[in-house]
């Protein structure tokens, strides 16, 4: 198994070559700080962008996850990345080559079509990033799984010892990357 | 033919296999770009629905993935292989896993290109140029 810092770097590489080329927009590194100021602003965005919200409570961000189970010779676990669906939305308008829509904000995207989109983020993200740190041994994905997240879930949470956490910008909205290995590792 | 000329060619059929409706549309947009005479693009969700596919029209290419429920990409060229009136069809498949040893197993399928996605559009419209009659030059 290669180093969690060889598997951090890997993982930006992979989220990076992803978005270049698939996605068309850069990625951004960014610290616990930024982050959250990130969710922070995000939040108010969405809250000044719906105004049926209920006066005085505190702006919520409406999350995606894209979850995809991997198993290698080297490492397996579940691979997770959170995100706005603004930013899901976005993201996929951009992969189907809407940039139109996509640079207004106004995306008028289905559901469904989202939730595909993100699933194969997931699954290209996942894949490239075992592709890199594999240095060519094979591996297998389970079908991604895509879920809008519980209310009052903590984008900020930390994560367990064993767990890696990336944190990123793109397009000026927060994205989250957990690996959890499997029990056995 | 004199050079910077394309060869008349007969429009290619083409199948894309992928569980992903997106990566199909993407697939789709990025050979329509290809600037290659394309007939027409049929879809399959998998390996199963890609046979019938081929049993009911004449398909010069098939995109594959691997990851897939029901039926494989692997399984999908594995009866591709063995069929007489397949042979001459043109086998690309993409990826997410770039491993060489997936390669290596493509490469015992007889599969003509291997795409690692991501992918950029030049790497389908090369995978394109394999099929004998089209002269991307």
């Amino acid at each position: 198994m290669s180093t969690s810092t060889e598997a951090d770097d890997t993982l930006y590489i992979a989220l990076l070559q992803v978005c270049d080329r698939s996605f068309f927009t850069l990625v951004e590194s960014c610290d616990g700080t930024r982050f959250a100021a990130l969710v922070k602003n995000a939040a108010s965005d969405a809250a000044f962008e719906d105004m049926s919200d209920a006066a005085g409570a505190p702006p919520q961000l409406d999350w995606l996850k894209a979850s995809v189970a991997f198993d290698a010779t080297f490492s397996s676990g579940e691979f997770e990345i959170y995100l706005p669906t603004k930013l899901a939305r976005w993201l996929v308008a951009s992969m189907l080559g809407t940039p139109g829509a996509a640079d207004s904000g106004d995306i008028q995207l289905p559901d469904e079509q989202m939730f595909d989109g993100m699933g194969e983020f997931g699954n290209i993200v996942c894949g490239s990033w075992l592709t890199e740190l594999g240095r060519n041994q094979a591996f297998n994905l389970a079908s991604p799984h895509v879920a809008r997240v519980p209310a009052g879930w903590n984008p900020l949470a930390e994560v367990t010892n064993r767990e890696r956490r990336q944190l990123v910008c793109i397009n000026d909205l927060p994205m989250r990357v957990v690996i959890r290995p499997s029990n056995t590792e | 033919m004199q050079k910077g000329t394309r060869a008349v060619v007969t429009p290619v059929n083409v199948l894309i296999v992928d569980d992903s409706a997106t990566m199909r549309m993407v697939i789709r947009r990025v050979i329509d770009l290809a600037e290659v005479p394309i007939g027409t693009v049929y879809e399959a969700a998998n390996g199963l629905e890609a046979i019938r596919i081929l049993e009911a029209s004449s398909i010069q290419a098939v995109f594959t993935d691997i990851n897939m429920p029901v039926m494989s990409g692997y399984d999908l060229l594995d009866e591709i292989a063995r069929r007489d009136g397949w042979s001459n069809i043109i086998r690309i498949v993409v990826s997410t896993d770039g491993s060489r040893l997936r390669r290596e197993e493509a490469r015992e399928l007889n599969v003509h290109a291997y795409i690692q996605k991501p992918f950029r559009p030049e790497a389908v419209r090369n995978a394109l140029s394999r099929i004998p009659h089209v002269d991307l030059h």
